[in-house]
């Protein structure tokens, strides 16, 4: 197996039978660009996308790269403090989940808040938000996530499997990135968006603050029962 | 006045969400290596009964990690009961531990099922963590001395040559 096929194994296992284990992810991160996209609506007519969506798009699938990579790739000795911690990691990852969440709903309510709102503080905090949804993500086993956990989890082919863990994780974010991007592109300017706006912000910034408290409390593994469950 | 207030909320709400966080424990391990030692577990059974690692010394071991909601997991079940069938007259047993999961959904799972060997939920996922588990499935198949010989990650139905290879080196 070679690095583009493991790209294009994250990327495809998006629009697939697959997408059941990123619902792990997916809504979360769809509804943190959806939501920071509306809530600068509220501030520009007409923001635009590259700086205020794509880089921090980019910017996001770094962080959760780097992350996602290093937690498949259990043989490592740099992955082990962070596999060993990983509860703590998880709470503290829900914070930010939590303050991102609180960000959304707050950040045409409160003065300094929309101040500070630019691309740069977007695409400054997005890498943390991207590692946050990495540790908080357990990923259930795609065929092939199943052959690079296997090189990835022995001390002996670690490298390797790291390497092949880090283009999934790539194909995974591409596809999480397009798919918000695309969304984006299609809705913004659908008057019934735009008339909602508060409505759908109000509803973002919950759903990131109903997935920062799951973590922080340990009810993941509720969401991941019933509801993944009923989707399956 | 209206900050104030926002703040003493904000630092009520944290605090809450601190001591809630007590909720969940985890210190985890990376995952089993081959050729380490298996780790003692004691596992309440959904029959009510309990399993532990001694209970197999002597016998080779495949032990599963599921989740009901997991694909993979529901994937692998008819290809595990086969296994089971196959070799229930060997020296082998079979455990399946349920992970990530409410204790009545992974119930329900093996009784979906109709899984033929032990199956108990991991409270807290305290087996998985020493086993360094932290996606379903994942199978270990240890020896009669207990020794990791083999993990696998994902969906074991894909890989029914290899199984019947580590059954056999764990014989």
């Amino acid at each position: 197996m070679g690095g583009i096929a493991a790209v294009w194994g994250g990327f495809s296992s998006f629009f697939s039978i697959w997408q059941v284990c990123l619902l792990q992810i997916s809504p979360f991160f769809i509804a943190f660009i959806v939501g920071i996209y509306l809530a600068t609506v509220g501030k520009r007519a007409d923001p635009e996308i590259r700086q205020w969506i794509i880089i921090p798009c980019i910017t996001y699938g770094i962080g959760f790269i780097v992350f996602y990579s290093l937690l498949i790739a259990s043989g490592l000795n740099i992955s082990r403090p962070l596999i060993h911690n990983i509860g703590f990691l998880r709470v503290v990852s829900g914070i930010i989940i939590l303050f991102a969440g609180l960000y959304i709903l707050l950040v045409n309510r409160i003065s300094f808040l929309r101040k500070i709102h630019t691309p740069l503080l977007l695409s400054t905090l997005s890498p943390l938000i991207g590692a946050a949804f990495a540790l908080v993500y357990s990923p259930c086993i795609t065929p092939m996530l199943s052959d690079i956990m296997g090189i990835a989890s022995q001390r002996s082919t670690a490298v390797e499997g790291w390497y092949l863990a880090f283009c999934y994780g790539l194909g995974i974010s591409i596809a999480l990135c397009t798919t918000s991007v695309a969304l984006i592109l299609f809705t913004r300017k659908r008057e019934i968006v735009l008339r909602n706006a508060r409505i759908i912000i109000n509803i973002c910034g919950t759903i990131l603050l109903v997935l920062g408290v799951m973590n922080i409390t340990g009810l993941m593994r509720h969401y991941k029962a019933f509801v993944l469950g009923f989707v399956l | 006045m209206n900050l104030i207030k926002c703040f003493r909320n904000c630092c009520a709400i944290f605090s809450l969400l601190v001591f809630l966080s007590g909720c969940s424990e985890e210190i985890s391990r990376p995952l089993l290596q081959v050729g380490e030692k298996a780790l003692p577990f004691t596992l309440e059974l959904t029959d009510g009964k309990q399993s532990n690692l001694e209970q197999y010394a002597g016998k080779g071991l495949v032990i599963t990690f599921m989740s009901s909601w997991c694909p993979c997991s529901n994937e692998s079940m008819p290809f595990m009961k086969q296994a089971y069938l196959k070799h229930k007259n060997d020296q082998i047993a079979f455990l399946m531990v349920g992970i990530q999961n409410s204790r009545s959904k992974f119930e329900g799972f093996v009784e979906k099922w109709g899984v033929p060997f032990p199956a108990g939920y991991d409270n807290g996922d305290r087996i998985a963590k020493d086993y360094g588990v932290s996606s379903p499935p994942t199978t270990f198949f240890i020896d009669k001395n207990g020794i990791v010989k083999r993990a696998f990650y994902g969906n074991i139905a894909k890989k029914p040559d290899e199984f019947q290879q580590w059954i056999k080196e764990i014989l």
